[in-house]
């Protein structure tokens, strides 16, 4: 801005004899319309009529946009962000507001959703492109709208600017799409497909199911549309209505990347169930009615008695015959009933899709008070005892909450756990490493020394799907998951699109319990442990979590808010992280608080709000505590300028519980969030969330609000505040 | 005695143990640090769209016409900066972070003759003269800011009455400052300017127009 040059040029006029103004001053309206909304780009702030920049994935950038209301009157807008429909060379149409919009959308952050603009008033709002860390590569287009908000009118007007934002990089797609289950239960085929973009770049993709004739024409199909960012997995459904009788086959087709697949699933004959009806009647009329030579007796049968007699005796053969012809029939269509309302492809599918032993499994095993049984703090219980597994051999990988009066080995043989565990119940425990020996299912054997408990259950018991022992009022719990060859990321061999169609990917075991809700991590991770304790793990080593802190019973973790965001979706996981008991865990957003920029003015003074992130709490402990909030004077970077905190106020928002005792009042355990707060001064503390009378562990977030209210003639500049949360 | 002593002691003791035990159980959790900028918006000046000197006979002497700009009746957008509807040249720093200028340059004043197609007359730069004061403001107005942070520059290659010439040889334009801001904090200032033109004798009669170009930088 200091190079701009502001000019007004004036018309000064002498004469002797007239004067005649030659030029009035008139208001240039840049575009047709009232409403006119444009981009500010570069140093300069120069206005352009769409948003064309380059991004980064995992990087914000600021980009601000100008709204002028050129009408006599004062407008209502709406603003909000939309994908494109279509966005080629000829034609680019933004998606309604309500329409799903998976890909620039959830990038843009609007500073408002609603705006009022005087007559003759223009606005600069700040939006925020936070670009997922898993963008695929290429041009992604979309829109930011205005759209004016009148009442009484049935017209709406909507003005946008259009968005081309392109993420650099080599593009690379990749895909792989398998065939994970048919059933044809009911009326209909269902097909459940696994779509996984392996590649950088988005996958957008048509599925089709079709059933033909024999002759190749169509009965039926059934299409899906899918849109799959990098590192994306979905599992889709589709399902056709059975055909009525005859020949047909299903046919798959997609074209992912552009790339047209087509593929026969399988074929088959539908029996009809109304013409073996029919033949049997016909069959059983035949059989009844004699031959010509019979026929002569057959009148002689009404003669008497005994002819009938000797007729039947004569007949009985034949009739056994129908008999026996009679009931083939009806086993056949019973048959063919069976054969289309249970499949015969069920029955094919099963021998298939019979589990094959996985090579590799991990397996976590916990001992511990699963059952949160309302225990004293000092109860303890010993375990003693013995894990086997047969036909295979093991590892243990990671130790969990163990102290030093607790004891778990690996025999000689590599295929039993021996264990002492003293200090229960923390939930201490073990991750192992099954690896399964000449392809035989691994099966466990839990022993315990003290009560001679024994249970024996094969691995894919409990695989996905965790098991519990139990041992009076505590439980040992067992889950197993495909080992680390199995991890959801693994790339294919071949970095294409590839097509597996065969029912041999059905072996693998599908990602069940474990891994829901995991979709937020797998986007920022490249490969994810099978298991939420080694994923816990995982996820404190990382860099993801920038600083972490324990002291006073409370343990601090500074984090990426990307990676606070995934952990919402996981409670379980961070109840791994958190398993320490007595000690409260606060996940903290890493990244510094923006608000949105607010334009100087001598007259009017600006309200900013911004929320700080979502902030979560983990409750061990089992006294009463509180978190609050306090926050400095915001000071320019020159340090000459100050908003005082006093102009800060602090909205807790609500408390949302992820997992644990409720908020009800009635309830033992309060969970109660603070008010919204003035801050009086830089000391003081503005309560966040106080808990009283907690009985068990709880999870919970938290997304606080600040707003600053910004004195009219502040000066220009950055101005910066510390917020400190604390608990007690 | 001693035993008060020990019991006073103890107590000390205890009440500096419990102090001690709430300052134990705070944890102070890592600071966030906020943050939020205040756009700028930029140096603006404020005006007249138009200046008219008032009606004035030819002779064959030199004669003098003269406008004071506060004298015009004008209005802006936001009332707060011309209160009076009077005429100012208004200067606005909304940035307070950088000094800048105010000046101002003129081109000729000509006369085009109706129906002769082209410039005809001209009446010379030298004679078109401004200053930054009138005759009843010596000084700037404070809509907002400080005294400090802005102040009127004093004219160069004036004349008897102060006024700065466009030109010294009617060839070079000569650019005119006219205040200056130091940029500490922002502000928005009036000031009066006054023009001057000498109209030489045996000036062709018609009407004269130029264009002043005022530029805050």
């Amino acid at each position: 801005m200091k190079n701009l040059k502001i000019k007004i040029w004036a018309f000064a006029l002498t004469g002797l004899i007239l004067f005649i103004p030659t030029l009035s001053y008139a208001q240039k309206y840049i575009t047709i319309g009232t409403l006119d909304i444009k981009a500010l780009q570069g140093d300069q702030k120069t206005l352009g009529e769409r948003i064309e920049e380059d991004f980064q994935p995992g990087k914000k950038k600021l980009i601000q946009i100008q709204i002028a209301n050129f009408e006599p009157d004062t407008k209502e807008l709406e603003i909000y962000a939309t994908d494109t429909e279509t966005a080629d060379q000829t034609t680019f149409i933004a998606k309604k507001q309500l329409d799903e919009s998976p890909d620039l959308k959830p990038w843009i952050k609007l500073p408002t959703k609603f705006l009022q603009l005087q007559s003759g008033e223009t606005k600069i709002l700040t939006v925020e492109f936070n670009v997922p860390q898993n963008a695929g590569i290429g041009l992604h287009t979309g829109a930011i709208m205005v759209k004016e908000i009148k009442k009484d009118s049935i017209i709406n007007v909507e003005k946008g600017i259009r968005i081309y934002a392109t993420i650099e990089g080599e593009a690379k797609p990749a895909s792989q799409l398998q065939l994970r289950g048919v059933s044809q239960l009911g009326e209909s085929i269902t097909t459940k497909f696994q779509v996984s973009n392996l590649g950088n770049t988005d996958l957008h993709s048509s599925l089709n199911l079709q059933m033909k004739d024999l002759w190749g024409k169509n009965i039926n199909n059934s299409t899906t549309k899918i849109y799959l960012q990098p590192s994306e997995t979905q599992t889709i459904e589709l399902a056709i209505p059975k055909p009525s009788s005859g020949y047909s086959s299903l046919h798959f087709s997609s074209n992912i990347n552009n790339n047209n697949q087509e593929t026969q699933l399988f074929s088959t004959f539908y029996l009809p169930t109304g013409p073996f009806i029919f033949i049997l009647l016909i069959a059983g009329i035949f059989s009844l009615i004699p031959s010509k030579n019979r026929r002569f007796q057959y009148k002689n049968l009404q003669i008497s008695f005994a002819d009938f007699k000797i007729f039947f005796q004569k007949q009985k053969t034949h009739f056994k015959k129908v008999s026996i012809f009679g009931l083939i029939v009806s086993l056949s269509i019973l048959v063919s009933l069976e054969f289309n309302h249970l499949g015969l492809l069920n029955l094919l599918k099963t021998n298939v899709l019979q589990v094959k032993p996985l090579s590799n499994y991990l397996v976590v095993i916990k001992w511990g008070n699963t059952k949160n049984a309302p225990l004293p703090s000092t109860y303890t219980k010993n375990w003693s005892g013995k894990i086997k597994f047969s036909n295979s051999q093991i590892s243990i990988q990671q130790k969990l909450n163990l102290e030093a009066n607790d004891s778990v080995s690996v025999n000689t043989e590599n295929n039993a756990i021996n264990y002492e565990i003293q200090t229960g119940p923390d939930n201490d425990g073990i991750v192992v490493q099954v690896e399964s020996l000449n392809n035989k299912l691994p099966l466990l054997t839990y022993e315990n020394t003290e009560n001679q408990h024994v249970v024996n259950v094969p691995i894919t018991d409990f695989l996905n799907h965790p098991i519990q022992i139990t041992e009076g009022l505590h439980t040992v719990q067992i889950i197993a998951a495909p080992g680390p060859e199995k991890t959801l990321n693994a790339k294919p061999s071949t970095p294409t699109n590839e097509f597996s169609a065969t029912l041999d990917a059905e072996t693998t075991p599908e990602i069940g319990t474990v891994f829901d809700g995991l979709d937020g991590l797998r986007s920022i991770f490249n490969d994810l442990p099978a298991t939420p304790e080694v994923l816990a793990k995982y996820i404190m080593d990382s860099e993801y979590v920038k600083e972490k802190n324990t002291e006073n019973a409370l343990s601090q973790i500074k984090t990426d808010p990307e990676l606070i965001a995934a952990l919402e979706a996981t409670p379980d996981i961070i109840q791994e992280i958190a398993a320490t008991p007595n000690l409260n865990f606060i996940f903290i957003p890493s990244e510094k608080v923006n608000f949105p920029n607010q334009q100087f003015s001598f007259e009017s003074g600006k309200i900013a709000t911004q929320e700080l992130g979502t902030i979560i709490f983990v409750q061990n402990k089992k006294t009463a505590w509180n978190s609050y909030v306090t926050v400095s004077d915001l000071t320019s970077l020159s340090g000459r300028n100050r908003i005082p905190a006093s102009n800060i106020t602090v909205d807790p928002g609500e408390v949302i519980l992820l997992s644990g005792n409720s908020i009800d009042e009635n309830s033992p355990s309060t969970i109660v969030p603070g008010t919204i707060n003035k801050l009086t001064n830089d000391s003081a503390k503005s309560l966040l969330v106080n808990v009283t009378n907690p009985d068990e562990q709880a999870i919970f977030l938290m997304r606080p609000k600040i707003t600053i209210v910004i004195p009219a003639g502040t000066r220009p500049g950055k101005y910066q505040a510390q917020l400190n949360i604390s608990s007690l | 005695m001693l035993n008060n002593m020990n019991k006073k002691t103890l107590k000390k003791l205890m009440i500096t143990i419990s102090v001690l035990g709430i300052f134990i159980n705070i944890s102070s959790a890592f600071a966030q640090t906020l943050e939020i900028e205040i756009l700028g918006g930029g140096y603006k000046l404020r005006g007249p769209d138009q200046l008219t000197f008032s009606n004035i006979s030819t002779g064959f002497t030199e004669s003098v016409s003269m406008l004071n700009f506060f004298d015009l009746s004008t209005t802006t957008i936001d009332p707060v900066e011309n209160p009076d509807g009077k005429g100012s040249l208004i200067i606005i720093d909304e940035n307070g972070g950088s000094q800048y200028n105010v000046t101002v340059t003129a081109s000729q004043l000509t006369y085009n003759v109706p129906g002769r197609g082209g410039p005809v007359f001209t009446i010379p730069k030298s004679s078109f003269r401004i200053k930054n004061t009138d005759d009843t403001h010596s000084s700037f107005d404070i809509i907002n800011g400080s005294t400090d942070d802005f102040q009127l520059t004093t004219l160069n290659n004036t004349d008897t009455e102060g006024f700065a010439k466009f030109s010294t040889n009617d060839i070079d334009d000569v650019t005119v400052t006219l205040a200056n801001g130091l940029g500490k904090a922002p502000g928005r200032y009036r000031i009066y300017p006054k023009l001057k033109i000498v109209i030489p004798s045996g000036q062709h009669p018609g009407t004269y127009t130029a264009n002043l170009t005022f530029t805050i930088a």
